[in-house]
C-alpha cells in the first residue's frame, strides 16, 4: 500500500504541473508601449495602429475618479483588466497575424464605455499613404450624415484629400475605400476623428479604380449612437 | 492556441479543484451515493453554460458587463458560505477519528448538505464556464483561419484541468483520513478566502456595492494581473495587485481566523464513537 507521502506527492505534483504549464505561457521579448488614457469623458485615443504579429503593451492610465476596465470585444482576445483609479496597468498583447482589427472596450460598469479601434497593418501590405507632392486635391465636406467631395473623380497618382467636418457637434472621419472585384473594400487611408469644425488631410497614391469616400465611425465610437456608414455617410468616387 | 489553452486551463482548474474536493470529501465520508447528484449538477451546469453562451453569442440574450460581474460576485460569496460549512464539517470529522485510520468514515449526509454540495459544483461550472465559453466562441469566430486551433487549445486546457483534478482526487485518497481532512480543510480555507476577496472585487466592479475604501498598495510591478501567473494566483488564492481595504480585511480575517480556528481550536464531539459507522443514516444503494 502506498503511504501518505505518495498522496502528498501526487497532490503537490499536480499543482506544480498546473502552475508551470500556466506560467510557461509568458513570452519574453521587446514590446512597443502604446499609451491609453482614461478620463471622466472616456478613453483616448479611440483609434490606434499596430502591425500584424507585433508585440505591444497597452499602458492604460486611469486619470478619472472611477475604476475602469479594459477588455477585448468582437473576438479580440484580450482578457478583462481592472485599472483602479489613479493607477496604470500594462496590458501585453501579441497582435494575431491574421487579424485586421482589434477592438478594445474601455469602460466602467456604472459609467460610459469607449470603443478603441486598433487598425492592424498586415506585414508587407501596400501602403497608399505617400509623402510625394500631390497632383490633385479633393476637398470633402463631412456632415451628419453626408459626404460631399467637391469633385466626383481625380487622376491616378498622389491625391491630397482635405476633409472638413462641417457639423456643429458630431465627430466625423474620412476613409478612402478601394473597391475590388469580389473582395471586401480596402481602407487605403483615413483622416480620423475630426471634431466639429475641424479639418485634416492625407495624401494617398491611388491607382485607377472605383473607390468610396466614407465615414467609418461605428455605434459607441467617438460618442456616436449610430453607425455613420449605415446612415448613408458614403459616396462613390473614381480614380481615372 | 496557447492563449486559449491557458485561459481554459486556469478556469478549468478552479472547477476541477472544487469538484475534486467535493468528491474527495464525499468519498472519504462514505457518501459515494452522492456522486450521482453531484455529477448531474455538473452536467446540467455544463449544458446551461453551453446554451447560455450560445444565446449570448447569437445575440438572443445580452449580458451587460455589470450584470455578469454581479452574478460572479454573488455566486462566489455563496460558494464561500458552502466551503465554510464544509470546513466546519471537516474539523468535526478530523477531531472525531483516530490519527491513522485509513478507511473512510461514514457520516450521515443530510438532504440540505447534499444540495449544498451539488450547488457548489453547479455554480463553479456555471460561473467559470460561461465566461470561458463566451471568450472561446467570440475569439474563434473572429479569425476563421485559426478558429479551429483556438477552440482546440481551449478544449485541451479543459482536458488538462480535468486530469489535474482527477490527480488531486486520487492523490487525496492516499492520505490517511485525518491528514485528508486537515489538508483539504486548509486548501478550502485558502480557496474560500480568495473567493471572498474576488467576490467583493466583482461586486465592486459591478457597482452593486461601493468601492470598499482605498487601495493602500499596488504590487502590479511585482506580479501583474495581466500575466498568466498573476491571473492564476488571482483565481486560486485571490491575489489582487491593488485590493481595497474591504477586500484586505475580509481576506485576512477569513484566512487567519479560519486557519487558526481549524488548527488550534480543539473540538470535542460528544457521543461520537471512534467508529462512526452507526451514524450512516442516508439510504445506501
Amino acid at each position: 500500500m502506498p503511504n501518505a507521502r505518495w498522496g502528498t506527492v501526487a497532490l503537490g505534483g499536480a499543482l506544480v504541473v498546473g502552475l508551470l504549464a500556466a506560467a510557461c505561457g509568458e513570452q519574453g521579448g521587446k514590446e512597443r508601449a502604446i499609451a491609453i488614457t482614461a478620463e471622466a469623458g472616456g478613453c483616448t485615443p479611440t483609434s490606434l495602429s499596430v502591425k500584424a504579429g507585433e508585440r505591444v503593451s497597452f499602458q492604460v492610465t486611469n486619470k478619472s475618479d472611477q475604476d475602469r476596465e479594459l477588455e477585448g470585444i468582437d473576438g479580440t482576445r484580450v482578457e478583462e483588466v481592472l485599472i483602479p483609479k489613479g493607477k496604470t496597468r500594462n496590458i501585453p498583447v501579441t497582435v494575431p497575424t491574421d487579424a485586421k482589427e482589434l477592438r478594445l472596450k474601455c469602460y466602467s460598469p456604472a459609467g460610459p464605455a469607449t470603443i478603441i479601434e486598433v487598425d492592424v497593418e498586415s506585414e508587407g501590405a501596400h501602403s497608399y499613404e505617400t509623402k510625394q507632392a500631390p497632383k490633385a486635391t479633393v476637398e470633402v465636406a463631412l456632415d451628419s450624415f453626408t459626404m460631399k467631395p467637391n469633385v466626383p473623380s481625380a487622376p491616378a497618382g498622389p491625391i491630397k484629400f482635405i476633409a472638413k467636418n462641417v457639423h456643429q457637434r458630431d465627430v466625423h472621419e474620412l476613409a478612402v475605400l478601394r473597391l475590388k472585384d469580389g473582395g471586401s473594400p480596402e481602407n487605403t487611408g483615413e483622416v480620423e476623428d475630426l471634431a466639429a469644425g475641424k479639418s485634416g488631410e492625407i495624401v494617398l497614391d491611388l491607382p485607377a479604380g472605383k473607390y468610396q469616400l466614407a465615414c467609418l465611425i461605428a455605434k459607441g465610437q467617438a460618442g456616436s449612437s449610430v453607425d455613420h456608414y449605415q446612415q448613408g455617410m458614403v459616396v462613390p468616387f473614381e480614380v481615372k | 492556441m496557447l492563449f486559449s489553452f491557458l485561459v481554459t486551463l486556469r478556469e478549468g482548474f478552479e472547477i476541477a479543484l472544487i469538484i475534486a474536493i467535493v468528491l474527495g470529501y464525499l468519498a472519504r465520508t462514505g457518501n459515494r451515493q452522492a456522486f450521482g447528484p453531484v455529477w448531474a449538477g455538473v452536467g446540467i451546469a455544463a449544458l446551461v453554460t453551453v446554451a447560455a453562451s450560445g444565446a449570448l453569442v447569437v445575440g438572443i440574450a445580452e449580458a451587460s458587463a455589470s450584470a455578469q460581474e454581479a452574478f460572479e460576485g454573488v455566486t462566489m460569496l455563496l460558494a464561500v458560505g458552502v466551503l465554510t460549512w464544509m470546513v466546519l464539517w471537516m474539523k468535526r470529522q478530523a477531531a472525531s477519528i483516530g490519527g491513522d485510520l485509513r478507511a473512510g468514515v461514514d457520516v450521515a449526509l443530510r438532504r440540505g448538505s447534499l444540495w449544498a454540495m451539488v450547488g457548489l459544483a453547479f455554480s463553479a461550472v456555471i460561473r467559470e464556464g460561461i465566461e470561458t465559453a463566451l471568450f472561446l466562441v467570440a475569439g474563434a469566430s473572429a479569425a476563421t483561419d485559426s478558429g479551429v486551433a483556438f477552440i482546440g487549445g481551449g478544449v485541451a486546457g479543459f482536458a488538462v484541468a480535468a486530469v489535474l483534478g482527477y490527480g488531486i482526487y486520487r492523490g487525496s485518497h492516499l492520505l490517511p483520513i485525518r491528514q485528508f481532512f486537515t489538508v483539504s480543510g486548509i486548501v478550502v480555507i485558502v480557496l474560500a478566502a480568495g473567493l471572498l476577496s474576488n467576490g467583493l472585487m466583482e461586486l465592486q466592479e459591478s457597482a452593486l456595492i461601493p468601492t470598499l475604501g482605498g487601495r493602500p498598495w499596488d504590487t502590479d510591478g511585482l506580479l501583474s494581473m495581466t500575466t498568466t501567473l498573476g491571473r492564476l494566483a488571482h483565481t486560486l488564492i485571490g491575489y489582487d495587485s491593488a485590493p481595497t481595504w474591504g477586500q484586505i480585511v475580509a481576506y485576512w480575517t477569513y484566512l487567519l481566523g479560519g486557519i487558526a480556528a481549524f488548527t488550534l481550536v480543539r473540538v470535542r464531539v460528544p457521543g461520537r464513537a471512534p467508529t462512526p459507522k452507526s451514524n450512516a443514516a442516508v439510504g445506501r444503494s
